[in-house]
């Protein structure tokens, strides 16, 4: 079989595979626990500060709320989502990052804030009420972990700093993840975007480099449950490290992504295929891929004002 | 490296327990029917002793005659049951108690054994068999006062001959480990006049059988002595096991494994025989002959900690990868190396390990005048409980590497995770002993092997410097060097806490002092000497033509020229450095600076982890001052410093200041203590390809993709990029593809992806 011909299979394939993507919107809440002692107080503002920037990149400024300890209340915290399902719809998603301590008796884990504390019935209550298909929570407080087993189902995507809620110390991750999303060795598929999965594969390693040089018995342990059926972790984006992508593009700019985007569909639609293919045909065809990647890419450098060697 | 000096060989005298089978019950037994049954088992003639044991099971007899019974007829928890019987019925019989904890012991269960012996002592504190048994177990603890109580035993014309008799062979025992030859003559012509007097020719057993162990120790022929016991006991599998120990001990296998084989060929349940048989094994490469004995006496003896030990690590050694060297089968009849190593650590670890320890054999080859005869093993183990287990047979021991001829176990930097491990130099030590053991044929003193491997690390070795810790020094204060005859004694029993390393630094030293003093060769004379049987005192005569007191006269002289002064400042060396390092702390960058360079100066050589240049550099990084900060650092690195982070600070600075080729020595320095370091290979590779060292680089990028790095694209862009360099350009386009694979928009693997096929295009 020639290259050509393993090509088209490619082609075909990606049209039964992946969708067309469908515009929808996603919103972000970001919010930042009491920090208790001063010293804890500047690392959640340090990496508040992080993340609120990195989401600026890649979420539209009106979708995305920003509580900082003076304001995140449990009122307001309802209030959001009250908002969001009534704006929302199903196709969107939904993003909230939660950044602070936490604490679990046993029975109930509480996320620390000014006021009320805001409680794992809290968040699955109001999880609850959003219809949106993709919901992703993200707390790295110590004991998130005890939401591991209230809120995973098929619609939430959990990432917590603790495998459980008896883990209660103070945790590392929420600066390693922070950090992660303006580190471009975190960008571990070099695409200048920083994804969920990405984010969290350089935070926990960092976590665990952590404990290792201080010789210290690690005494938190980070869990992604990624329960969507198509890889949202590695699909989500958080950061984007590149330029911002400008709205206005010219047409041609725009060809060229469009024709970037179908290549990289094509690649998927591949590695889908690379059981069934010998790595001598599977290099081939992907050879060839990658030939047209590079001839757009550096078009798109081009006609950004970049040089191509 | 000093401050984690390798205690391989040492070990072999404490831990090793005696090889001893069932053991004489030297009169502690009365009954007559039972006593019947045990001369036929120690006159050998054990199947008639089997047939006369179970005769007295189920009898009329005595419950603890039964128990008696079914001990000697290997049914040990029958035994134990009875004997819990035998003690209800007979509350106030000590003796019972005292057998019922041996049969304990016998089952290495010695803490019930102490309660059951204490408990007899209550009874009758008199009991002299509870006593020694008392002694024996806080002995084999290494509690030395017990030596004392059992001298009183046999100072006890009141106690029982066969106490007194067993009490002496067990004092013999300890004279002939500590090679107080004289001293072990007269007790063992002690145990035989007690002995001998009895009329209990089973009493001889011993005293024959640890004649034989002194005439192993005195380097003489074992066989007289051997052949007198199995004339009194043709089964007496201890006569050929006890001479077979002390091969063991003084490093001499071969024979060792002729013995324990000897003594389980005359004896076939003799367990710990097949036990130190297999161990035995295991020193000289045959790991299969290992556990054929392993298994056998796991089946005879299933309660022996060590057994179940080493058959895990058994299990675990055969998951090991072995990586032969040269590599290619066509070059070679026999490999010069053979590296054995953790699956998961072999891609890291084979270029280091085998790159070292292939630099170490020719250098000492070279330098010792001798070609190894058989491949030089290494084994390296990521846990340091399974090195303890292969050097040792039990957990729990400090040590890091052992050398048992041609074959050398070590710790990785894994088992020493968090610690100031230099490995590199570890191995240097030890593949050093390969060459002293199989040089002098085994022939060779414990001080002598360790005072040429410390010798040489600091000679030749990675680190390539005289490093005396400070703890040597602190101890120098107040104690004495040993004289050179009886150095050994300084390994082997040691008086005070720090000896051991003491002894070390002092034969190191003694092998530089020769080499300023009387040159190199002199040391390759005495090696030599020791292989032809010397004694230390016919070496030192023979080589150095001086008679030992003359030796050490001259010796304490140099030493005090050269380190007198050193140890004489030692408290206001040291509290220069703790005043430096307060400053620090305060921020008094200045303050620091003065103190640590004062203490510089008195001791420039002192670059261990808590060194006052250390101290210097990072109140000169407190100055901003990051020249001299960085000139700092790379005298300590010159003088066999190897702080990581520290290090690692200097070659990104060498890096930056376009001083590559110093970079890359800082970085290549460090790969012999923190190879696990991602970061490491990754900035050593790129620097290397800076520099047209493609193939260099390459190793790097290959290590570092074995470490499993996140970033696996950067990774194999590396590595295609070298290989571009290399020449090979169809795997550096396997790579980039593997790498584009991973990261479709990576610009840098594009980019490299258009240069080969441009390349192969031409």
């Amino acid at each position: 079989m020639s290259w050509r011909q393993l090509r088209c299979l490619v082609s075909g394939v990606t049209i039964i595979l992946i969708p067309h993507a469908v515009a929808a919107d996603t919103y972000a809440l970001l919010v930042q626990g009491l920090g208790g002692e001063a010293w804890y107080q500047r690392q959640f503002d340090e990496q508040v500060d992080l993340i609120g920037e990195s989401l600026k990149g890649v979420v539209d400024d009106t979708n995305l709320i920003i509580f900082r300890a003076a304001e995140a209340r449990r009122e307001a915290f309802v209030a959001w989502f009250d908002t969001v399902a009534s704006t929302s719809e199903e196709t969107d998603s939904v993003l909230i990052i939660l950044v602070g301590h936490g604490t679990f008796d046993g029975q109930e884990y509480k996320f620390n804030i000014s006021g009320p504390d805001l409680t794992a019935a809290d968040l699955q209550q109001n999880l609850d009420r959003l219809e949106v298909q993709t919901k992703v929570l993200i707390n790295t407080s110590s004991s998130s972990g005890a939401l591991l087993e209230i809120l995973s189902d098929e619609s939430t995507t959990l990432l917590t700093a603790t495998k459980n809620g008896n883990e209660r110390n103070a945790t590392r991750f929420g600066r390693f993840f922070a950090r992660a999303l303006v580190d471009p060795g975190a960008d571990l598929d070099k695409n200048q975007k920083i994804s969920l999965q990405e984010a969290f594969d350089h935070a926990e390693r960092a976590t665990i480099d952590f404990y290792d040089e201080e010789g210290l018995l690690a005494t938190e342990h980070a869990q992604l449950n990624d329960s969507s059926n198509a890889q949202l972790a590695a699909r989500m984006t958080l950061a984007n490290l590149g330029s911002a992508e400008s709205f206005e593009r010219s047409p041609e700019l725009s060809r060229l992504m469009e024709e970037r985007d179908q290549i990289d569909r094509d690649v998927e639609s591949l590695r889908l295929q690379r059981i069934g293919m010998s790595d001598g045909d599977y290099q081939l065809v992907f050879q060839s891929l990658m030939l047209e990647l590079i001839s757009i890419q550096d078009e798109i450098e081009l006609l950004e004002g970049g040089d191509v060697e | 490296m000093l401050n984690k000096p390798v205690l391989g060989l040492l070990v072999t005298l404490l831990f090793f327990a005696d090889a001893q089978a069932r053991e004489y019950h030297y009169g502690a037994l009365k009954d007559t029917n039972l006593l019947k049954c045990e001369k036929l088992y120690w006159s050998g003639d054990t199947s008639e002793a089997d047939a006369c044991y179970k005769r007295l099971l189920n009898s009329n007899l005595s419950l603890h005659v039964q128990a008696e019974a079914f001990w000697a007829l290997g049914d040990r928890q029958s035994a134990n049951s009875i004997f819990q019987d035998a003690a209800k019925v007979e509350p106030s019989n000590s003796i019972i108690l005292v057998r019922w904890g041996a049969l304990y012991a016998d089952t290495y269960q010695s803490q019930e054994a102490l309660n059951l012996y204490t408990d007899a002592l209550k009874l009758e504190p008199e009991n002299s068999y509870a006593k020694l048994a008392v002694a024996e177990i806080l002995l084999a603890s290494g509690e030395n006062q017990a030596v004392e109580q059992i001298t009183q035993l046999v100072d006890d014309s009141d106690a029982p001959t066969g106490v007194r008799a067993k009490a002496t062979l067990v004092l013999a025992n300890i004279a002939l480990k500590r090679e107080e030859i004289e001293r072990a003559e007269n007790l063992l012509d002690t145990a035989e006049e007690i002995s001998s007097d009895s009329g209990d020719s089973a009493l001889m057993l011993g005293v024959y059988a640890m004649r034989a162990g002194k005439a192993v120790r005195t380097r003489q022929d074992p066989n007289e002595w051997i052949d007198q016991a199995l004339g009194i006991n043709p089964a007496y599998g201890d006569a050929f096991a006890i001479p077979a120990y002390f091969y063991m001990i003084t490093f001499r296998y071969d024979e060792t494994g002729e013995y324990y084989q000897r003594a389980v060929d005359v004896q076939a349940d003799h367990w710990e025989a097949h036990l130190s048989l297999a161990a035995n094994h295991l020193r000289q490469n045959r790991p299969t002959l290992a556990r054929e004995h392993y298994e056998l006496a796991y089946a005879g003896d299933p309660f022996n900690p060590e057994l179940v030990n080493s058959l895990r690590l058994l299990d675990y050694y055969d998951t090991f990868s072995v990586i032969n060297y040269p590599e290619s089968a066509e070059e070679r009849l026999l490999p010069e190396l053979s590296l054995r190593l953790d699956t998961e650590e072999r891609d890291i670890l084979s270029p280091y390990a085998s790159s070292l320890a292939l630099k170490a054999i020719e250098i000492f080859s070279e330098r010792y005048e001798f070609k190894l005869k058989q491949t030089a093993a290494i084994e390296i183990y990521p846990n340091h409980d399974d090195f303890i287990v292969r050097a040792l047979g039990m957990p729990g021991t400090a040590l890091l590497g052992v050398a048992f001829g041609y074959v050398v176990a070590m710790d990785s930097p894994n088992a020493q995770a968090g610690e100031d491990y230099h490995w590199g130099t570890t191995l240097w030590h030890e593949v050093a002993h390969i060459f002293t053991l199989e040089a002098s044929k085994h022939n060779i003193p414990r001080w002598f092997s360790e005072g040429i491997s410390v010798f040489e690390e600091w000679n030749t070795g990675p680190l390539n410097a005289v490093r005396i810790p400070l703890h040597v020094l602190k101890s120098l204060q107040i104690q004495k060097f040993l004289p050179i005859a009886e150095l050994d004694r300084g390994f082997v029993q040691p008086e005070y806490p720090n000896q051991v390393i003491v002894s070390y630094m002092q034969a190191g030293l003694i092998c530089e002092f020769v080499r300023r003093e009387f040159g190199f060769s002199n040391l390759v004379d005495m090696l030599n000497n020791y292989a032809e049987g010397a004694t230390t005192t016919q070496v030192v005569a023979q080589a150095l033509e001086l008679a030992v007191d003359e030796f050490d006269k001259q010796f304490f002289e140099y030493f005090q020229q050269e380190y007198g002064a050193q140890i004489e400042q030692l408290d206001d060396w040291n509290a220069l450095r703790e005043a430096a390092a307060k400053s620090l702390t305060n921020m008094e960058w200045d303050d620091a600076l003065e103190n640590a360079q004062q203490a510089i100066d008195m001791m420039p050589g002192y670059v261990e982890v808590d060194s006052p240049y250390l101290v210097k550099a990072e109140a000169l990084a407190g100055k901003e001052d990051v020249a001299t900060q960085m000139a700092t650092l790379e005298t300590f690195w010159r003088g066999g410093g190897y702080e990581a982070s520290a290090l690692l600070e200097l070659a990104t600075y060498l890096n930056d200041q376009q001083r590559l080729d110093d970079a890359i020595k800082v970085l290549q320095s460090q790969l012999l203590v923190t190879p696990f370091d991602l970061e490491l290979h990754f900035l050593l590779g790129d620097i290397l390809l800076q520099q047209s060292r493609a193939e260099e680089a390459l190793i790097e990028y290959q290590v570092a993709l074995a470490l499993d790095p996140l970033d696996k694209a950067g990774a194999y862009y590396r590595m295609a990029n070298a290989l571009y360099h290399t020449g090979d350009i169809e795997q550096s386009r396997s790579n980039t593809l593997t790498a584009l694979d991973l990261a479709p928009h990576y610009r840098p693997a594009q980019k490299l992806l258009k240069s080969i096929l441009s390349y192969s295009a031409e």
